[in-house]
């Protein structure tokens, strides 16, 4: 039995392995924030980079005559850093999208410019508030719902 | 109510402190030899009697917050945050978990539930394992109180100087019933797990691991893995239908998460019949349980800690490392357990023959943990990555799909071997008889399947799989039928059914999860492989072909609610050769004024054969064309379908009996002494 047993799991495990490098090797991304990305050389180029960034509201552009095309800046989502790097989509616009959102980008950059593949919105509600800390956020947004 | 809701929660918790003493204090040979077994009796008796405290208090602490969010009582923070005035009552139910504190508290509320429900059937508990098992679940159950009172306490006061007339509102994406059903089920599904995981616990403390515990745990593990996959299947239908973008699955985090502790699950309901007919693999399944168990509580560790970025956004709150230290001392407990216990755990059999059914659940067993292996690597990738180079890197849906593919194919493989090999070892005589004609059957598919024009590899390859495992099933099925058949002359076709039916209720039941997988196989592959994406702008009376379908805009006109405003697409949908109309749909682009949010509702034709699903994009610049996104998915209710039925299956087996079909195999194992004495 035991034999049999090392086997198997010698034979699973290498396989294993080998599946797990073979779709590294194509699959993998390098995370960036969009502060690190502004701060490189023009000619910086990576083929997959994911970048969690948050929407500017400033240069917007959602199109979807001829073909559908979404525009936009990112920042970082925490910090007070303010570069920004430009995102170009050509795909629908996720629900949830909206200036201020924090998305997650799949994609290449190049050029300055990243060019998402992938684009999905942090759903925001479902565990925290947006605003840093909760004892902050509370009353601020009371008196925003007075007013 | 905030203090009754936390008054509630302090009970709870030092109910479970209790239990836990006193279950010690119950199973302890100190205390036993000390003074009489009746004090032990009733150290057992008090632990039992904590456990319901606990139920009720729970209960009672999650109406208390039920309660404030339908009298909007906005001087709690939590309720404040994630409800208001117009929100319709459902919600205000979904509301309660829908936000991490409240989620929590629901966690504590099924975990006691379940434990309430357990404790009814005290009388059936093995004697020894009892106090042990019920020292265990109040440790678990502590620790998420102990989160929940401390750390996540959704009784917390607003911090403001006035109640605030109005609270925030819930998120409108998860303003959706399948988002009020599915994180309960997932959540009764985790929760159910630690069942299982304190009789193992109880077991190993009390070295009893006979076939009470089999009996027990399978059960438990069973009903947990039933609320389990129709957990993960609600959440994918809500994905599906909610979110716009045509699938189900996208290997998120939080996805991820859900999926592991199934996976686990799974593989120990397959590797403890090996155990129930062989008395092997103890160790192993043990590991499974506890796996399964540390696994839902990773899951929850996972999701809240914001350690890794994930489509739902979790905070990075200071709860991480408490999960951390928690994991840390059920894995080393498990651990010392299982090392100073090998002696009772150790196999009186070796597997013989690498053609039997041991070794094919073997397989089975290495192939589920490595899909889990595979998971656990692209989920924690990011965070070993930066450990390890300093450079965070990450992975994304086609590395989940590389790895998880292949190996799926390959559990479908064994899927069909499995259940005809037989026991012990097979001659390659009885292996060409059982295999011959679901081979032949399956290659046949395979090849109509080609000649239809299917290019994919894996596709072809998980059509024919799929039909070699059905021709298993039948093959199988049949032989059992003829069987009795032949048993007793002049029966009826029906008499013969039901009587085969009763003698293997198991097995049949099994075979019905089975056939459960190979339809929601099928309604994956045809989904993935065979998908239909089209995107279009159309002016009105403007028509495009897609498929069999000719689909033609009447109108788009706005709509202007409280909540939100919005475009509203009529799309007439025909069929493209005789122009007979099939439906009308009407897709839809929402902008929540509040919290100025665009979601898109999207249009669906379901149907067994496809479905038609329309996405509107927008308007373009001078507002005379709608852009639109249509997927047509082929096969897609198939995996609705058969996910139901694997569940169905599942009843069956948690409400059948626990005999292993014709021979029986335990009969020899005594069973214990059973019952809480009162």
């Amino acid at each position: 039995m035991s034999r049999v047993f090392i086997v198997l799991i010698i034979l699973f495990f290498g396989g294993g392995t080998i599946l797990v490098v073979q779709a590294m090797k194509t699959n993998t991304a390098r995370v960036f924030t969009p502060s690190e990305l502004a701060a490189k050389a023009e000619s910086f180029h990576v083929p997959r980079a994911r970048v969690v960034g948050m929407v500017a509201p400033e240069k917007l552009i959602y199109e979807t005559e001829p073909t559908i095309k979404l525009s936009f800046q990112i920042r970082d989502p925490e910090g007070t850093a303010e570069e920004r790097i430009a995102v170009h989509y050509d795909k629908l616009m996720p629900d949830m999208f909206a200036p201020g959102r924090s998305v997650i980008i799949d994609g290449a950059f190049r050029d300055g410019t990243l060019y998402a593949t992938h684009l999905m919105t942090q759903c925001p509600s479902k565990y925290e508030p947006p605003t840093p800390t909760k004892t902050d956020a509370a009353p601020a947004s009371t008196e925003s719902n007075i007013s | 109510m905030n203090n009754f809701g936390n008054f509630s929660l302090a009970l709870a918790w030092i109910a479970a402190l209790i239990g836990i003493l006193s279950g010690i204090a119950g199973g302890s040979d100190a205390v036993r030899n000390r003074f009489a077994p009746q004090i032990s009796h009733r150290f057992t008796k008090l632990s039992l009697r904590s456990l319901q405290l606990v139920t009720i208090t729970t209960t009672l602490s999650l109406l208390a917050l039920g309660y404030g969010f339908f009298t909007a009582d906005f001087s709690n923070q939590y309720i404040w945050q994630f409800s208001n005035r117009d929100m319709p009552s459902i919600y205000r139910v979904s509301a309660i978990w829908g936000g991490m504190d409240g989620s929590m508290l629901l966690w504590c509320f099924f975990h006691a539930a379940g434990a309430g429900i357990l404790s009814l059937s005290h009388r059936h508990f093995p004697e020894k394992i009892a106090p042990w098992m019920l020292s265990w679940l109040h440790f678990s159950l502590f620790f998420f109180l102990t989160l929940v009172f401390l750390l996540t306490n959704p009784f917390r006061s607003i911090q403001s100087p006035f109640i605030p007339p109005d609270g925030n509102g819930l998120n409108p994406l998860l303003q959706n019933p399948y988002m009020a059903i599915h994180p309960p089920m997932l959540y009764l599904g985790f929760t159910t797990l630690a069942i299982p995981y304190a009789f193992c616990m109880g077991a190993l403390v009390a070295k009893e691991t006979g076939y009470e515990w089999i009996r027990i745990t399978r059960r438990w593990t069973l009903t947990a893995w039933t609320f389990l996959t129709l957990g993960i299947c609600l959440g994918g239908y809500w994905a599906y239908i909610e979110l716009g973008w045509g699938g189900f699955w996208a290997w998120d985090p939080v996805e991820n998460a859900s999926l592991m502790p199934w996976l686990t699950a799974t593989a120990f309901l397959h590797s403890v019949m090996v155990q129930e007919r062989k008395e092997m693999l103890k160790t192993w399944n043990i590991w499974l349980i506890v796996l399964s168990y540390l696994l839902t509580v990773f899951g929850t560790f996972l999701t809240r800690s914001g350690i890794v970025q994930s489509v739902h956004a979790f905070a990075s709150t200071d709860i991480g490392e408490v999960f951390l230290i928690y994991m840390g001392i059920v894995f080393a407990s498990c651990l010392v357990l299982t090392i100073s216990r090998r002696e009772i755990l150790r196999s009186p059999r070796k597997i013989q023959s690498i053609f039997s059914k041991e070794t094919a659940f073997l397989m089975n067993n290495l192939i589920f943990l490595s899909i889990l292996f595979g998971t656990f690597w692209g989920v924690m990738f990011p965070v070993f990555s930066e450990a390890l180079t300093g450079e965070k890197q990450a992975v994304g849906i086609p590395f989940f799909n590389a790895i998880n593919v292949p190996l799926f194919l390959i559990m479908l493989f064994l899927m069909g071997v499995g259940p005809l090999i037989s026991w012990r070892e097979t001659s390659l005589k009885s292996l060409r008889r059982s295999f011959l004609f679901p081979m032949i059957f399956g290659l046949i598919c395979g090849l109509a399947v080609l000649w239809a024009g299917v290019e994919s590899f894996s596709a072809v390859t998980s059509y024919s799989l799929t039909m070699f495992v059905l021709g298993t099933l039948i093959t199988e099925s049949y032989r059992a039928a003829r069987t009795q058949r032949n048993s007793a002359a002049s029966q009826s076709t029906r008499e013969v059914i039901t009587k085969t039916w009763k003698k293997h209720q198991r097995r049949g039941a099994g075979f019905l999860v089975h056939l459960g997988v190979l339809i929601a196989t099928i309604g994956i592959t045809a989904s993935m492989a065979h998908k239909t994406e089209r995107e279009f702008a159309l002016g009105p009376q403007e028509h495009v072909d897609i498929g069999r379908y000719r689909l033609e805009l009447a109108q788009v006109t706005t709509r202007n609610t409280s909540n939100y405003e919005s475009l509203y697409a009529h799309v007439r949908v025909l069929e493209r050769k005789d122009e007979t109309p099939v439906t009308d749909l009407f897709p839809e682009l929402r902008f929540y004024k509040k919290n100025s949010e665009t979601t898109t509702e999207v249009a669906l034709r379901k149907g067994l054969r496809e479905d038609l699903y329309i996405v509107l994009a927008g308007l373009n610049g001078d507002r005379t064309k709608a852009t639109f996104k249509v997927y047509i998915n082929p096969l897609q209710g198939w995996l609705w379908l058969g996910v139901a039925i694997m569940a169905f299956g599942s009843l069956l087996l948690i409400g059948g009996t626990n005999r292993i079909s014709a021979s029986g195999a335990h009969e020899r194992t005594q069973p214990e002494k059973a019952g809480v004495h009162p």
